[in-house]
């Protein structure tokens, strides 16, 4: 599994690499951490020592300080934790290689937040894009709306956590019955990992439950109850399904398919999607 | 090993989903595949002979992933094998390290990153056996 963690100066973002750990200690994922700085094309970098002309460089070198002490002691599949060199790779990027027996890379890219996280989930095959947000608001920036953002943008699956929250409950809007496998098996991830409770939501359309959506619901159940994994079973209509994933609590993560087969991609047009993310109070994990 | 001269894979995952993509992308690379659901016959087959490299889920109906593993390496010593879960903890990582699995991937993983994995362990099979 490859793992893609952006970061901001946030104390949400500090939060996040420290969950991320959790997830990279049960999964050995290779990382990848990301932080995105303004375009400063003006700057002579000649000028400057790098961590002046790039201060996210050193940004990044305290969060890995963080990540490897929150894996613990199996911290030395990500390498030593010696302080490695950042150099340019692919033009604007600033790459920092740390890897161990598994991958740990950090990375600068410049310009707009969410269009540089995207690329860089494309660039280096993320499985799942990590990061943090804080209550009620994207942060990121005054007005920044990027965790959203990043959500629609993705190709990948993206999770975005709220601050200090540790999910207890998984709930999974199922609105459609082509689920993928690689879905299910993130879920299985997070639902291991905070050993959190499953809640698979149908989703009803006109008042009723699709029979394709019943027939993966009960597959579903099934498959979590052959595991071991306590999972229950609830529906929602459509019209309140907006509702109900804003009313989501602080503990619930709300997982979302949001593909082009997905009627809650049709339900929710992009720019609700992103605000969806940015303003609700579980952490959310769109799916795809 | 075996008397074949291609790398010769095992797969065991009871979703068979995984076999189904796996087994033709590692045919497609020369690789000599077997592919099981059923862990019970998976152990029966690693009995019978034994294979160069074991690709192994860990939570299965019947004998679990770690028995399965330990059996393996207890057949065959020089097999390498690698560990795909789904239901990933640190104490299943550091169980299988120390069982001697040549790597720990979590799913999700896209097939290249297996196919990486598994050019690696033969690589190691090769230099070990050659």
């Amino acid at each position: 599994m490859k793992l893609l963690v952006a970061v901001d100066e946030n104390p949400y973002s500090r939060y996040a690499v420290g969950q991320a750990a959790r997830l990279a200690a049960n999964t050995w994922a290779d990382v990848v951490m990301l932080a995105v700085e303004k375009s400063r094309a003006y700057l002579d970098e000649d000028d400057l020592d790098q961590e002046h002309a790039h201060p996210k460089t050193l940004t990044l070198k305290r969060y890995l300080a963080d990540f490897l002490g929150s894996v613990g002691p199996e911290a030395d599949i990500y390498g030593p934790g010696r302080d490695v060199p950042f150099g340019r790779r692919d033009g604007d990027v600033l790459e920092a290689d740390a890897s161990g027996r598994k991958g740990m890379v950090l990375r600068v890219r410049s310009g707009n937040p969410a269009k540089a996280i995207a690329a860089e989930a494309r660039a280096s095959g993320s499985d799942l894009v990590i990061l943090g947000s804080s209550q009620h608001e994207g942060g990121w920036g005054r007005g920044s709306d990027v965790p959203g953002r990043v959500a629609d943008a993705a190709d990948c699956p993206v999770f975005v956590l709220r601050e200090n929250v540790v999910p207890s409950k998984v709930a999974c809007c199922l609105d459609h019955a082509n689920v993928t496998q690689e879905s299910l098996e993130l879920i299985n991830q997070c639902v291991t990992l905070y050993g959190a409770e499953l809640e698979v939501v149908g989703v009803l359309r006109r008042g009723e439950l699709r029979e394709d959506v019943e027939a993966k619901m009960g597959e579903v159940l099934g498959y979590y109850l052959d595991r071991d994994v306590r999972a229950l079973v609830r529906v929602v209509g459509e019209d309140s399904l907006e509702s109900f994933i804003e009313s989501g609590g602080r503990e619930d993560l709300m997982a979302l398919w949001l593909t082009r087969k997905s009627p809650l991609q049709k339900l929710l047009p992009g720019h609700r999607v992103a605000s969806l993310v940015n303003h609700a109070s579980a952490s959310i994990l769109v799916l795809r | 090993m075996t008397t074949s001269t291609k790398t010769s894979i095992l797969i065991l995952d009871d979703e068979p989903i995984v076999s189904k993509r796996l087994q033709p992308a590692l045919e497609k690379m020369g690789y000599e595949v077997e592919s099981f659901y059923d862990s019970s016959r998976a152990m029966a087959r690693v009995l019978e002979r034994s294979f160069d490299i074991v690709v192994t889920d860990l939570k299965m109906e019947g004998v679990d992933g770690m028995q399965f593993l330990a059996a393996v390496k207890d057949r065959s010593p020089k097999t390498e094998v690698i560990v795909i879960t789904g239901f990933a903890t640190m104490d299943t990582a550091k169980e299988s390290m120390r069982k001697g699995v040549f790597d720990f991937l979590a799913k999700p993983f896209k097939l290249g990153e297996i196919q990486e994995v598994i050019r690696k362990a033969e690589a190691h099979v090769c230099g070990e056996d050659k």
